[in-house]
């Protein structure tokens, strides 16, 4: 459905996003995981079409964002992380404004509009002014502009940030029901959120792509499991094997090919595993061709993730 | 486009503030109106006298300078009612959501520059009642005013669209009402540095703002006019749309 390849976005000699590629399945929900600052919203707007790539394409169910914006735009539902609504409109006004402007035909207009404020739960609110509801209720009616033309993919920025803890379980709900007709990309900061929500996550810090996984498998590694692919030479596949499996710390061994192996440490046991693979297979007698711990510096992300999740948090705090 | 004009007009006419200059304009307008109408009065007593009748009729004392009034109180008012339409969207950070939306650049611009305009369509329509008055004191040529509000328009699009593009430049309301002053105020007074140099003088006397519209209120729709608040007015309108595009290339 959407698909990302070698994208790269400079202003001036700043980096924004360099060289970022993934692609996304229809129908899936994508987390974007990584910290404040990662390129993670330039990433996100241009795939909206608001600014075209430095180089690199991005293109949105085969259309490409810089040829056709236009069609790419009717293709995707936005929300901004700041969550920008006219305030002097009511609510149900506001929800028209934007299927006129997303160019919902006249005589279905009414009838996007009112499925939009049920779908959202913004019925009772309907004829109140957008700038006298609630946080939640606000998230929900830019949620609603982005939904209100039927797009087939969703683009959140941030859609839970700055909500109460129940407000954030109805935008969540709200979010994995329209997961199932359209395809979102969320992104987040908090890893907990991403785990709950999506199919797959997307790791990218200081605009460079990090991780694709699943929540699964990326929490398996982040909480101390650690995948080392090695390359050996002189004995035998089931003497490596024998021997590495005996190493402390190390849960299973796979054998890609004729001297190649994958070794997967136990739960928590992954540190310092491999300076300890490497000098058992050195004092075997044995010549190493390749050692490489295959997500490594996941840990080293975690950790920024988390610095940068307890700065919102506390400037959140001072907030209120 | 059409949703975009919509949208602006109803920011208008919800807002205090669009409804506070047109009565404010309202008032003014009126007032001249009525010291013009005095003075006119007064002229046309003496005019019973043989000597006083030349060159006394309503189109030089009544309808010229009643449109070169509404003139000057566009130059004023406009800046405030031009300044939000794209600056206050840049800071709500709606502007970021339009750019999303299945619109083009141009169809943004040029929905904004209508709204804009449709307030200077209703200022219009309520001057049209002291036109109406003075038809009813003094017989007067329909056509000269229908070719002062022609040139009304004409001056109106040429302001809007320069508000538009100083909003367009800033996030701040009130730098780009102080802008949209500086540069009106610029195209009106040049006239007056052309005064002091006598060969300059005719050259001041066109790029000035508000000489056009004078002729036009005395009944010339020449090409030149027209062609004089159009250019302009495409050219603030183009580099509006310039502005805009920024976003592509810088953060």
């Amino acid at each position: 459905m959407i698909s990302v390849k070698n994208l790269t976005k400079t202003f001036g000699n700043k980096t924004a996003v360099e060289d970022l590629s993934f692609d996304v399945e229809g129908g899936e929900i994508l987390g974007f995981l990584g910290p404040n600052g990662a390129g993670k919203t330039t990433t996100m707007r241009i795939l909206t079409g608001f600014f075209p790539p430095t180089s690199g394409t991005a293109t949105v169910n085969g259309v490409d964002v810089v040829e056709d914006p236009l069609t790419v735009r009717k293709m995707v539902g936005y929300l901004p992380e700041s969550v920008p609504l006219y305030k002097d409109m009511t609510v149900k006004e506001f929800i028209n404004f934007a299927a006129e402007a997303k160019r919902v035909p006249k005589s279905e207009r009414r009838h996007a509009v009112d499925r939009t404020l049920e779908r959202c739960n913004l019925v009772e609110v309907a004829d109140q002014l957008v700038g006298t509801v609630s946080r939640g209720y606000r998230q929900r009616v830019g949620l609603g502009q982005a939904i209100v033309n039927n797009p087939r993919v969703l683009i959140l920025d941030e859609p839970t940030v700055g909500l109460d803890p129940t407000q954030v379980r109805d935008i969540r709900a709200l979010l994995r029901e329209l997961g199932k007709d359209s395809t979102v990309i969320l992104s987040s900061h908090i890893l907990s959120e991403v785990q709950q929500m999506c199919s797959r996550v997307v790791i990218i810090s200081d605009g460079r792509f990090q991780a694709m996984d699943t929540p699964a498998n990326l929490t398996s590694v982040l909480k101390g499991e650690v995948r080392i692919s090695l390359r050996l030479e002189g004995a035998t596949d089931q003497d490596f094997e024998k021997h590495l499996l005996a190493l402390e710390g190390v849960s299973s061994v796979e054998r890609l090919e004729k001297g190649a192996f994958n070794v997967l440490s136990e739960v928590g046991k992954g540190e310092g595993l491999a300076p300890r693979v490497a000098s058992s297979v050195v004092n075997a007698g044995w010549s190493l061709h390749q050692l490489t711990p295959v997500v490594v510096n996941l840990e080293d992300i975690f950790i920024e993730l988390v610095e940068a999740e307890r700065k919102t948090k506390s400037a959140g705090d001072s907030e209120a | 486009m059409l949703a975009i004009l919509k949208r602006e007009m109803s920011a208008y006419f919800n807002s205090a503030l669009a409804w506070i200059v047109i009565a404010a304009f309202t008032f003014v307008i009126g007032l001249v109106f009525v010291s013009l109408l005095g003075y006119y009065s007064e002229a046309s007593m003496l005019a019973s006298s043989p000597m006083g009748a030349r060159g006394l009729n309503p189109t030089d004392k009544m309808i010229v300078p009643t449109f070169q009034w509404i003139g000057y109180l566009l130059l004023f008012i406009l800046p405030v009612l031009t300044m939000r339409l794209i600056a206050e969207e840049s800071r709500q950070g709606t502007l970021e959501m339009l750019f999303t939306y299945p619109l083009t650049d141009v169809e943004i611009v040029l929905g904004k520059f209508f709204g804009g305009l449709s307030v200077v369509g209703v200022l219009m329509l309520i001057t049209s009642g002291l036109f109406v008055a003075l038809n009813r004191l003094t017989p007067i040529e329909w056509s000269i005013v229908a070719s002062g509000y022609f040139g009304v328009l004409l001056l109106g699009s040429a302001f809007v669209s320069f508000g538009l593009w100083a909003s367009s430049l800033t996030s701040s309301q009130m730098v780009s009402a102080a802008i949209t002053y500086c540069g009106l105020l610029t195209s009106w007074l040049v006239v007056i540095v052309g005064e002091s140099l006598e060969t300059w003088k005719e050259i001041f006397g066109d790029i000035s703002s508000m000489g056009h519209l004078e002729e036009m209120a005395r009944g010339t729709i020449s090409t030149h006019h027209v062609v004089y608040y159009l250019s302009w007015t495409a050219l603030f309108l183009f580099l509006t749309v310039r502005t805009l595009e920024s976003r592509k290339w810088s953060s």
